[in-house]
């Protein structure tokens, strides 16, 4: 099956009995035009997966999975400092295998050999030489909150251009 | 199948998940039984096939579920 190097970015607020938390996550996923539909799965954090019947649908359901997991991070951490440490930990976990696919993915997306556009057209590119990988955990000042607390997320992307 | 491959793992039941642990990983994200047959189950092998990568078990659990094969 063909592969495809995907990056995507979520900005969320999970709330908690305890405490709110705004996590920022720039992770990378591999898209595989599978037998029984597409799928995304996860590379940083690699125990994600989502799958549906269009990039777009695999997508959303890719998101749902993140959140799942952060969901329930966060109902059984006792404190901030406790959730903060397990989203750290469930972000650095990466699937071996699954980047392993994916930086091959992406050399052949480089080398020009693999045109993305016919399983992943309608995301924009992106140099995954300038999107860092990484994720923020803050806790949100529920005394001082505002509206400049929000944050959208990046869409799911597919990494085409020559990295530096 | 993680009886097979992944003897030792600890699947525990979290609320929108299987969260299972083995060898020194966590795997966040197995859906429950009623969220992974919710929608489209023909597609639901993508997480196990995910699952079996992160823990990179495909040998063994190639063995024990021919969808993966």
């Amino acid at each position: 099956m063909r592969s495809y190097p995907i990056l995507f970015g979520y900005r969320d607020m999970v709330a908690d009995r305890d405490f709110v938390a705004f996590v920022a996550t720039d992770g990378r996923a591999l898209c595989t035009r599978e037998a029984d539909g597409f799928w995304l799965y996860g590379v940083d954090p690699g125990s994600i997966a989502g799958g549906g019947e269009s990039v777009e649908e695999a997508g959303r359901a890719l998101k749902e999975s993140y959140l799942s997991a952060l969901f329930d991070i966060a109902a059984e951490a006792a404190s901030f400092a406790a959730f903060k440490k397990e989203v750290e930990r469930f972000f650095a976990e990466r699937n071996g295998p699954n980047e392993a696919m994916w930086e091959a993915a992406h050399a052949l997306v480089k080398s020009g050999a693999v045109d993305g556009d016919a399983v992943a057209g309608s995301l924009p590119r992106k140099d995954a030489a300038l999107c860092p990988r990484g994720i923020r955990i803050e806790q949100v000042d529920t005394e001082h909150r505002d509206a400049s607390q929000h944050r959208f997320n990046t869409f799911v992307q597919q990494e085409y251009a020559e990295a530096a | 199948m993680l009886d097979a491959g992944a003897h030792g793992s600890a699947p525990a039941e979290r609320i929108h998940n299987w969260e299972v642990r083995y060898n020194q990983k966590t795997y966040y994200r197995l859906p429950l039984g009623k969220h992974g047959k919710r929608k489209n189950p023909a597609i639901q092998i993508g997480h196990v096939r995910n699952l079996v990568r992160f823990f990179e078990i495909d040998a063994c659990a190639k063995g024990q579920l021919e969808q993966l094969r």
